[in-house]
């Protein structure tokens, strides 16, 4: 009987250590109002990791396929297309298992050319094709952003499995630590309180690249490597959240909209989708 | 031959909604269905909107696996019954009722749908008629009314499909992996006394009542109207500028007023508005001003009727329904004002507006603790925000009209009416320092206000100012 892996054991005890000050915070109201529905988000997010990391990729590939396209649907559902782009929509849809064959194979020149060469320069043409009505830029730039985000960055995660052993744990462990504090202290916005927010974000790339540094090596990574990892972890997730509150707010949704009703699976998606490459890039750049 | 016939249609239905139209809802769309447990346990008739062939499925899927046989989607026979095809798939696998559009004379064509009411049955209507235009909520056929004043115990369901007019709309033939939302209304029945037609308006309101905000789509998008609110102890004042500006204002840009009545303006002239309310029932608002015993200005029914007209102004917020909204006073200063005059009793600083202004906009829920202190000065501020009932937006340009407290008791007197208990002088002058106090903080919140002395008030010459700052804010950029 194969043994629970100390990685996944540390990944799942953070996110139950976290829960309980999540909804104990979450009764305080106002922005802590967010926390027990980001928890859960983590949760689930835990659950795809361990997957991936643990279980054949025949299993766990499909798993993968099948978030991504709910994600996308979802993004799809609460940013709309003009009525006309309902060919480059379904594109994008289809471009998932397109994106998941390249990650298959751990090759990432073949997911750029599926991807960012195929898929991004394909679908402002698909755009283009029909009659011509306003709103070709708005449109382009939802489609892109969400096969961006939700097909190329998302393809990531199954990159990761390429990477030795713990390191899509440590992605977690590393994600959940930045991420929290960030929460705590309030999201960057234009013309919004700035002082606790940066603190937030300085908590996080601390936290983030402290846990990096003692548990990389449980990866096989230096601690150094690791702690970097986590620091850029945590500055990525400040990026997502950044772009997750702006896209909200050009879909007219209220501020408490974007962290509680619909548009919440932004907030709580984007940050962590967006940090994905990044930590792998890194990682792989050190491991060659 | 009949009972085999019977029975092989009906493990085909069972074996198409079963395996195939509910998993396919589920798995593909992720169909999000609220307020489920408003479903009756027994006959109705659902009333819904109808965009897509996606819509009766969502509806049937709404009830039990053990009831979906005695649930009914009422079709059109002249277009589901054209090929074998769509008769298998709609008359068999959805286990629809074909009815004729157009009735030949002296037939009821509703008939069988009676039969199948009283039989227990329940059915699903959609009263549009066909699935017309994405998005948009045709007018609704009196069918409806006619059903539902031959069948008065029946209650109706209405239920808002919102998704579906982009997952497949009409003129599409594949479908979209989009989310589909069911907003389940409560069942309610209609006075059969009334006429069809009434019933049927009656319906498409409760349906209308249920739509959430539509998502923002691609394009050019107009910016939120701007909004003139006419203030202050002279009533009469108010309204006069009021009629004047939704008049003048009509030249510029589709206007609409609310005052006692919702007007519509353009260049053609005033007139009455013809849409459908968007507030849905007064009962509520009434219920709960009864309850809680409001006072002043929205005494009882008066608090149901501002409740109505805050809720049609925020439904003008996006900005394709009109460019220029004019109120007779408006329920956010006026509630600010008597906030100063009443509840705070002449202690208001800038702080106490800030507060009452989150608040009242819904930003912020008023403290449990403070709750009774509320309930006892100042119930309609609590009303509105404990229960959502409205949030009020702020006017861009605020015209106050000033005028002294005993010439304003002079003129209340010479009107001739009741007079409340709050129209009393020492009161209208505390109520006008309030105006004055408000607008003084708005101003500071980039609100435009213009004072007026309602007792040298040239209407004509007040209106041209204020046309020219509207005009103004309406072709600056949104910021």
């Amino acid at each position: 009987m194969p043994v629970l892996p100390k990685l996944a054991i540390i990944f799942v005890a953070t996110l139950l250590a976290l829960t309980p000050v999540s909804i104990l915070a979450g009764r305080r109201g106002g922005r802590y109002r967010a926390l027990p529905g980001w928890i859960a988000a983590w949760g689930w997010f835990a659950v795809l990791i361990i997957v991936l990391s643990r279980l054949s990729r025949a299993v766990s590939f499909p798993l993968l396929g099948v978030v991504m396209f709910g994600a996308l649907k979802q993004y799809f559902t609460l940013t709309p297309l003009r009525s006309q782009d309902r060919w480059a929509t379904l594109t994008a849809f289809v471009s998932i298992p397109l994106a998941l064959w390249p990650t298959w194979a751990g090759s990432f020149g073949l997911l750029s050319a599926a991807t960012v060469i195929g898929l991004f320069l394909l679908l402002p043409v698909m755009l283009s094709i029909g009659p011509r009505q306003p709103g070709l830029l708005d449109s382009l730039g939802r489609l892109l952003l969400g096969v961006l985000v939700f097909v190329f960055c998302a393809a990531h995660f199954g990159l990761m499995t390429q990477l030795p052993k713990g390191s899509l744990e440590l992605f977690g462990i590393v994600g959940v630590l930045a991420d929290f504090p960030q929460r705590l202290a309030g999201r960057m916005r234009p013309g919004g309180e700035s002082f606790g927010p940066a603190l937030g974000v300085v908590a996080g790339v601390a936290l983030a690249a402290g846990a990096g540094a003692l548990i990389a090596p449980m990866a096989s990574h230096g601690a150094l490597h690791g702690a970097i990892a986590g620091g850029l972890v945590g500055l990525s997730i400040a990026g997502g959240s950044l772009v997750a509150d702006a896209v909200g707010h050009d879909l007219a949704q209220s501020q408490s909209d974007t962290t509680l009703g619909r548009a919440a699976f932004l907030d709580r998606t984007l940050p962590v989708i967006y940090a994905a490459p990044v930590f792998y890039h890194y990682l792989r750049a050190i491991s060659s | 031959m009949r009972t085999l016939k019977r029975w092989l249609s009906l493990a085909f239905f069972y074996a198409f909604q079963l395996g195939f139209v509910r998993p396919v809802l589920r798995w593909y769309w992720a169909a999000r269905y609220r307020r489920l447990s408003s479903v009756p346990k027994g006959p109705c008739i659902v009333v819904a909107n109808h965009n897509s062939h996606l819509d009766a499925p969502l509806l049937m899927s709404m009830f039990p696996v053990g009831r979906i046989a005695n649930v009914r989607p009422v079709a059109a026979a002249d277009y589901f019954g054209k090929t074998a095809w769509r008769r298998t798939i709609v008359m068999i696998g959805m286990n629809a009722m074909g009815i004729e559009r157009t009735a030949a004379p002296g037939r009821d064509v509703l008939q069988p749908a009676v039969e199948a009411l009283e039989a227990g049955q329940s059915l699903i209507f959609f009263p549009e008629g066909s699935r017309g235009t994405p998005g948009v909520i045709g007018p609704f056929k009196p069918g409806i009314g006619k059903m539902v004043k031959s069948v008065p115990g029946v209650p109706v369901l209405p239920v808002f499909l919102s998704g579906a007019e982009r997952s497949l709309p009409r003129g599409e033939s594949v479908p979209l992996p989009l989310g589909l939302d069911v907003i389940i209304g409560k069942p309610r029945s209609y006075s059969p006394l009334l006429e069809a037609r009434e019933i049927a308006e009656m319906v498409r309101e409760d349906v209308l009542a249920l739509a959430p905000p539509p998502p923002v789509v691609p394009g050019p998008r107009p910016g939120p109207p701007v909004r003139v609110a006419c203030c202050g102890i002279d009533r009469d004042a108010n309204h006069a500028l009021f009629s004047a500006l939704v008049l003048r204002l009509g030249s510029a840009g589709h206007t609409v007023g609310i005052g006692a009545t919702i007007l519509e303006s353009d260049g053609q002239g005033v007139r009455p508005s013809d849409r459908p309310p968007l507030a849905g029932s007064r009962l509520v608002p009434k219920a709960l001003a009864w309850a809680f015993r409001t006072g002043g200005l929205y005494t009882g029914s008066k608090f149901a009727e501002m409740v109505e007209r805050a809720r049609t102004d925020e439904a003008l917020q996006d900005g394709r329904s009109a460019r220029f909204v004019v109120s007779d006073g408006s329920p956010l200063v006026d509630l600010l004002a008597w906030g100063e005059a009443d509840f705070y009793e002449g202690s208001f600083d800038e702080k106490g507006l800030q507060q009452l202004l989150l608040y009242l906009s819904g930003e912020r829920r008023i403290p449990l603790a403070q709750w009774a202190r509320f309930v006892r000065k100042a119930p309609e501020v609590w009303l509105l925000n404990v229960f959502g009932l409205a949030q009020p937006p702020a006017p861009d340009v605020l015209v106050v009209t000033t005028r002294d407290a005993a010439s304003a008791m002079e003129r209340v007197r010479a009107g001739g009416g009741a007079i409340a208990a709050w129209e009393n002088e020492p009161f209208l002058a505390r109520l006008q320092d309030g105006y004055k106090q408000v607008a003084k903080v708005l101003r500071k919140r980039r609100v435009e206000v213009i004072e007026l002395d309602a007792l040298d008030l040239d209407v004509n010459r007040a209106v041209e100012e204020i046309d020219a700052a509207c005009r103004r804010l309406a072709v600056a950029p949104v910021t």
